[in-house]
């Protein structure tokens, strides 16, 4: 689509002014679009320092229409940079619960396998949305991203609305789970080791020993993960 | 009265996928804002005012593509009209309205800098979709569903 098979009607209301004629057509294309971006876009100060009538012999284009280019090239590129700014900003926000999230819902998970399944898994999903909320993402800085991002929100919201409710719950349960866990036995054990040790107990390195086996047996997540349990549960 | 200037967006995802259009292909894993601004660019600038009381007559036989506008008595644009067998329209919109540019162009009456976007006939594309991820594939999907559903709600009115 061109100047020379295309045309363009335009129907106005009332007469014809006295002395209005139609402009000549010119050429324009995106060759001459990049040309104009090269030379606007190097100037350094004021738009004073653009030679219209110079551009224009040179691109044989009338001043009107390279203002108005030029105006339209750099909101394009304003914008570019506007969205690069906005992906920076809401990646940073975003990484940032992403990383928190699953270590809370993995002590959770360890606590109890069977009623933190399901937050487990609702966790998945919205660390998922976060993903796709990361740079490069269609969804970023848009109408549609922005739609998906309020029902992300929304999505968060439910489900901290539920596991509120699901906490008490479950706090129960895992507590129960917890009293016949290995984990918890441990803890009780070595609390037991170390009273009966401090009471001056005759086998105290026997104790020693099987804390030895008991903690080489567990491994550093899992008894980070005890302490955040304890934590949590108010141990 | 300042001279109307108009600009053609070819939104069809073909533009996007050509091996020409490396920056055109990354826009389709950006934002639909950011995609709106890009595609092909072309600008028809033969343009022909038709004032009361005079007829429409197409001396021009080679014409392939005929857009009409209409303006209403205060300057602004009514209706845009597309008649083409390559192209349909999707929407337009008029720039002119920025009050920056108008003080850009000395704030004449007639201030119009109109953005047409549409889409060109749609092609095989399984050829040039082939090294698409599939995120990619699903953006495609999108675009050309969104522009069907605007060509489908422009016939219906």
């Amino acid at each position: 689509m061109d100047n020379r098979n295309t045309i363009v009607y335009v129907k106005m209301k009332g007469p014809r002014p006295p002395g209005f004629e139609d402009r000549p057509p010119f050429e324009w294309n995106s060759d001459k679009d990049a040309q104009l971006w090269a030379f606007i876009s190097k100037l350094e100060n004021s738009l004073e320092q653009i030679n219209w009538e110079g551009l224009s012999t040179a691109l044989n284009t009338p001043i009107y229409f390279l203002r108005r280019r030029s105006y339209k090239l750099f909101a394009i590129h304003m914008e570019f940079l506007q969205r690069q700014f906005h992906d920076k900003r809401t990646s940073s926000v975003t990484e940032q619960p992403a990383k928190n999230k699953p270590q809370q819902q993995i002590t959770t998970h360890e606590g109890n396998d069977s009623d933190i399944t399901e937050p487990l898994k609702q966790s998945h999903k919205q660390m998922s949305f976060h993903k796709a909320a990361t740079p490069g993402s269609p969804f970023n800085g848009s109408k549609l991203g922005s739609a998906i991002n309020s029902s992300m929100d929304l999505t968060a919201s439910e489900h901290t609305l539920s596991s509120k409710e699901s906490t008490e719950n479950s706090t129960t349960e895992a507590t129960r789970q917890l009293h016949t866990s290995r984990i918890l036995k441990y803890r009780k054990d070595s609390r037991g080791s170390h009273r009966s040790a401090s009471r001056g107990t005759p086998n105290g390195n026997v104790e020693g020993d099987s804390d030895s086996d008991l903690s080489s047996s567990l491994s550093v997540s899992k008894s980070a993960l005890e302490e955040a349990l304890m934590d949590r549960l108010h141990f | 009265m300042d001279p109307i200037t108009l600009c053609v967006n070819d939104k069809n995802v073909c533009q996007a996928l050509s091996p020409q259009n490396q920056s055109w292909k990354d826009s389709l894993s950006e934002s639909p804002t950011y995609r709106q601004s890009i595609g092909k660019s072309m600008f028809p600038t033969n343009i022909k005012y038709i004032f009361d009381g005079e007829e429409i007559c197409n001396k021009e036989d080679d014409a392939e593509n005929v857009i009409i506008l209409e303006m209403s008595e205060g300057g602004q644009v009514e209706s845009v009209e597309m008649i083409s067998d390559d192209f349909e329209l999707l929407r337009f919109k008029n720039n002119g309205e920025n009050p920056l540019l108008d003080t850009t162009v000395q704030g004449n009456k007639l201030n119009i800098d109109l953005e047409l976007d549409v889409v060109s006939k749609f092609r095989e594309l399984s050829e040039i979709t082939a090294d698409l991820s599939l995120e990619e594939l699903v953006n495609v999907y999108k675009i050309q569903n969104e522009q069907l559903r605007s060509i489908y709600n422009s016939i219906m009115k």
